[in-house]
């Protein structure tokens, strides 16, 4: 079984220099970032806008903060299925007979904006846990609903990792090797379980959380004040973005 | 069936935070205040079950079961769907964020559709039929949800259709598999716990 491993490059209790910008603003940021990078397309926009995720992810390092390697290279793990296939089936002159040329270029193009993407998105919203984004959606308009299920989901998938985990040791004891359909019907028996127990428990908490006063009992939004360094640093995104949409533009009227 | 950052357009990306928005929105609504444990749990319970490798020979892989929580979660699989691969992009960084939309839209959809089509039977006192339709169920949300990522991805980029053919094909295998864990599952849980299938709170 996969383990949990809540690693965006902060050690927990880790204190970095994004965390004194209100949540909210990061969130903003984060947006913007994404929309002003997933339009780049050619190689010289992306090298310039380079710089602003780079700057997040190397500079701001240091009491408990590190580069996020492992972040980063789970997200290259996740996206190497379509950007391998890209060379090979990506219409256009073939180099080697096999791989094409467009190909290689877009495949490139794409690993880089995957890389700036996931750069910005780890640094601003997911080393925040999961916890402060809830709490920064709620103070964006997101239903209390939806936060509700989001924390709700993050301490079962805790609860009952171990519980999944002791159940799936147990069928491999059992039978060693297990695999093929045998190993699919454990699957889906363990899964079944899990269920069942769950639903149990789910139902005793859904009991106990309206004694609490239900789902306004859960709201616990912390008072955070939007200050004006969290204005410049939305400022400076915007403008980051508004440079690499005239950047952008340029470049395809050049083309 | 993540697509991941990078790969999709701005056009892409708006269009699918919007049918991820409106169908977490109705899933909302049909959730009462009860019922948000349960989801919670169940959707708990599938992020698990997709960490756990299962070997099938030549490989090995990690099922997604999207077909049995659609079955179970009826529209609820929206706001399921969402918290779970929120918390595979914050907790793993495996699909991401800006395509936390996209991927909802698409994996929900199919779930929901396997829920729409086969629900009833699957619920149905006919132990064949049943099995028949979680089969169907499990399998057709693998195939969909395959389909959707290649019309995103040829929406993005028409040249990468060769691409979305080709990741269809690689799920047909996977989409056997799933449906095959899917009737074990309902009909283990019609076995021992028949209740589950028809729980009020997760329509």
């Amino acid at each position: 079984m996969t383990q949990l491993y809540p690693d965006a490059g902060a050690a927990p209790g880790a204190r970095s220099r994004l965390d004194s910008f209100d949540p909210r603003c990061r969130l903003i940021c984060a947006v913007i970032a994404s929309v002003a990078l997933a339009s780049l397309q050619d190689v010289t926009t992306l090298a310039i806008a380079s710089v602003l995720p780079a700057a997040l992810l190397f500079a701001d390092v240091g009491s408990g903060s590190r580069v996020p390697w492992r972040a980063m290279g789970g997200v290259n793990r996740a996206g190497a299925v379509i950007w391998l296939l890209l060379p090979f089936t990506y219409p256009g002159e073939r180099v080697f007979g096999v791989l094409s040329a467009d190909g290689l270029r877009m495949a490139l193009l794409t690993m880089w904006r995957l890389n700036l993407m996931s750069a910005v998105l780890i640094r601003l919203v997911t080393s925040m846990g999961v916890p402060r984004i809830t709490d920064a959606l709620g103070r964006l308009g997101v239903p209390l609903k939806l936060r509700m299920l989001v924390l709700l989901s993050v301490r079962y998938i805790f609860l009952l990792a171990d519980r999944a985990e002791s159940m799936w040791r147990a069928v491999s004891l059992r039978s060693p090797g297990i695999s093929g359909l045998y190993a699919c019907k454990c699957l889906a028996c363990v899964v079944g379980t899990l269920l069942i127990r769950s639903s149990d428990r789910a139902e005793r908490s859904a009991l106990a959380m309206s004694l609490r006063g239900g789902i306004s009992g859960f709201s616990q939004e912390r008072d955070t004040v939007w200050k004006p360094r969290d204005s410049m640093l939305c400022a400076v995104f915007l403008l980051y973005m508004a440079c690499l949409a005239a950047l952008s533009s340029s470049a395809v009227l050049i083309a | 069936m993540h697509i991941s950052e990078g790969f999709l357009t701005l056009p892409s990306l708006a269009v699918g935070w919007a049918a991820a928005a409106a169908g977490v929105s109705v899933g909302l609504k049909r959730i009462d205040p009860d019922g948000i444990v349960k989801v919670a749990m169940a959707s708990s319970v599938f992020f698990l079950a997709s960490l756990i490798n299962v070997r099938i020979p030549p490989a090995s892989t990690h099922l997604s079961l999207i077909g049995p929580i659609g079955l179970l979660l009826g529209w609820s699989v929206f706001p399921a769907i969402f918290t779970a691969l929120l918390l595979q992009a914050v907790l793993f960084q495996f699909g991401g964020l800006a395509v936390l939309g996209v991927n909802t839209s698409t994996m929900a959809a199919s779930a929901l559709c396997a829920h729409l089509l086969f629900g009833r039977a699957v619920r149905g006192r006919s132990a064949a039929l049943s099995a028949a339709a979680s089969f169907a169920a499990g399998a057709m949300a693998v195939v969909m949800g395959a389909a959707l990522v290649g019309i995103w991805l040829a929406a993005s980029d028409p040249k990468m259709l060769a691409s979305a053919y080709a990741i269809f094909i690689a799920h047909i295998p996977l989409a056997v598999i799933e449906g095959i864990a899917a009737l074990f599952m309902t009909s283990f849980l019609r076995r021992s716990y028949p209740d589950i299938l028809n729980a009020a709170g997760l329509r």
